[in-house]
């Protein structure tokens, strides 16, 4: 008869990033098709001479949308931006969150609950507080943020 | 003869993206925070980007009666850093990881070095510079020498979604599986994933394997990615025992992969051997 032993997960020490199928969010897979489709708009696809959307941004699209889908939150609102970037956007009660990725792979933030509007970089640090403050409107401090702009606050 | 001398299955184009060489070892009692920074320094030069981690666990590997005990919590008090620390090198492609209680040798694939550097020529004596580079820090430190508890031996293979329809055509023995070519009732599986282990002969550890579909985070990609994990004891702490025990886990993987996989991929990852 087999011995039945501790079934161990994967060591964490690789370095290697992927997201296990099962562990994130089921919308994952979609988000990353409607990402390669504005990936695929060609140039001066909103009329307005806007670029079309490079690899880079495309790439780092689907970064943030991996470590968003192991938070387990909903779908977000996916968009091109003029000039060739891309919007996650997301509405909770009277909290919204916006990441935009820059055509050159940079990433800022933008949060609102009500009249009271951050920014900043986007980090993979701050992004999960950015995510617990939007599922659960508890205030966070922004400690990477914070070192720039001492008195802020989120929530 | 011994077994890293031995000739194994060897592949021209193999799937693996990393290699992983672990050894776990008691806690060392007076290092501290600062000595992170200063192992930094040391290395700084070839390993110039730093990154703050969480800690890992020891998962140590038992046998026998004790492997059958219920996983149980444990509570500890720890009067060391909770920290690990990565120092990554120029290329992105080598990585040393430390804390209290750990030392971790990664060599990942990137774009500029895409082929796979082999253990014998590269790997291993990169980690046995690293090692020792290590240990002579701790001994300027007059810091005891770990007393190695587990060494772990890893590859992580990213198996991309062309070439193969099935599972079946990806691992041997799958063909048998219910409905695998999708000839009864059941279609062929959408998915699979295993997490699978095998004893080594008198204990001198274990291999497993995790096959768990994924998306790479790098590009998007869906893969299946295949880990194979050779954890065990090395007979002293010495260096040599180490380097002899990583031997033995990394022929239990490359045969271990060479069983397990089909030989319809051994021809798509170029057997050679």
């Amino acid at each position: 008869m087999p011995a039945i032993t501790q079934v161990a997960p994967i060591s964490p020490n690789q370095w290697s990033r992927v997201a296990p199928l099962g562990s994130v969010a089921d919308w994952y897979v979609d988000s990353l098709e409607s990402v390669r489709r504005l990936g695929n708009m060609p140039e001066n696809w909103d009329g307005y001479r806007s670029s079309s959307i490079p690899v880079r941004a495309t790439i780092a699209a689907g970064y943030v949308l991996s470590v968003v889908a192991e938070h387990m939150m909903v779908p977000p609102h996916i968009a091109p931006v003029p000039g060739g970037g891309i919007q996650l956007e997301w509405d909770r009660d009277s909290r919204s969150l916006e990441l935009e990725i820059h055509p050159n792979g940079h990433l800022e933030f933008l949060v609102c609950e009500g009249d009271e509007m951050v920014d900043g970089p986007l980090s993979e640090r701050i992004l999960p507080y950015l995510l617990h403050w939007l599922r659960t409107g508890i205030p966070v401090l922004l400690t990477e943020y914070e070192a720039r702009k001492p008195s802020t606050h989120i929530g | 003869m011994d077994s890293a001398s031995r000739v194994l299955p060897d592949f021209a184009n193999p799937p693996v993206v990393e290699t992983v060489l672990d050894v776990s070892f008691s806690p060392l009692s007076s290092w501290g925070i600062p000595h992170f920074g200063l192992f930094w320094q040391s290395i700084r030069e070839e390993y110039p980007t730093f990154k703050d981690q969480p800690p890992i666990l020891l998962q140590p590997e038992y046998y026998g009666e004790k492997a059958l005990q219920p996983l149980t919590m444990a509570l500890e008090f720890m009067n060391q850093p909770e920290a690990r620390c990565w120092f990554e090198d120029i290329s992105g492609a080598r990585l040393i990881q430390v804390q209290h209680d750990r030392f971790i040798y990664n060599w990942r694939k990137t774009e500029e070095y895409r082929e796979y550097p082999h253990y014998e020529h590269v790997i291993r004596p990169a980690f046995e510079k690293e090692w020792k580079r290590f240990c002579i820090f701790l001994e300027q430190e007059r810091i005891n020498l770990p007393e190695v508890q587990q060494c772990e031996v890893q590859y992580v293979n990213h198996i991309e979604l062309s070439g193969w329809s099935s599972f079946a055509d990806l691992v041997d023995g799958l063909a048998d599986w219910p409905s695998a070519r999708g000839e009864k009732f059941l279609p062929i599986p959408e998915n699979a994933s295993f997490n699978i282990s095998y004893l080594m002969p008198e204990n001198a550890g274990r291999l497993r394997i995790i096959m768990q579909p994924a998306i790479r985070r790098f590009d998007g990609k869906p893969i299946v990615q295949l880990n194979l994990v050779a954890r065990g004891r090395p007979l002293s702490s010495e260096t040599e025992d180490i380097l002899r025990w990583f031997d033995l886990g990394r022929e239990w993987i490359v045969r271990g992969f060479t069983d397990f996989t089909s030989a319809k991929m051994h021809q798509t990852w170029e057997r050679i051997v």
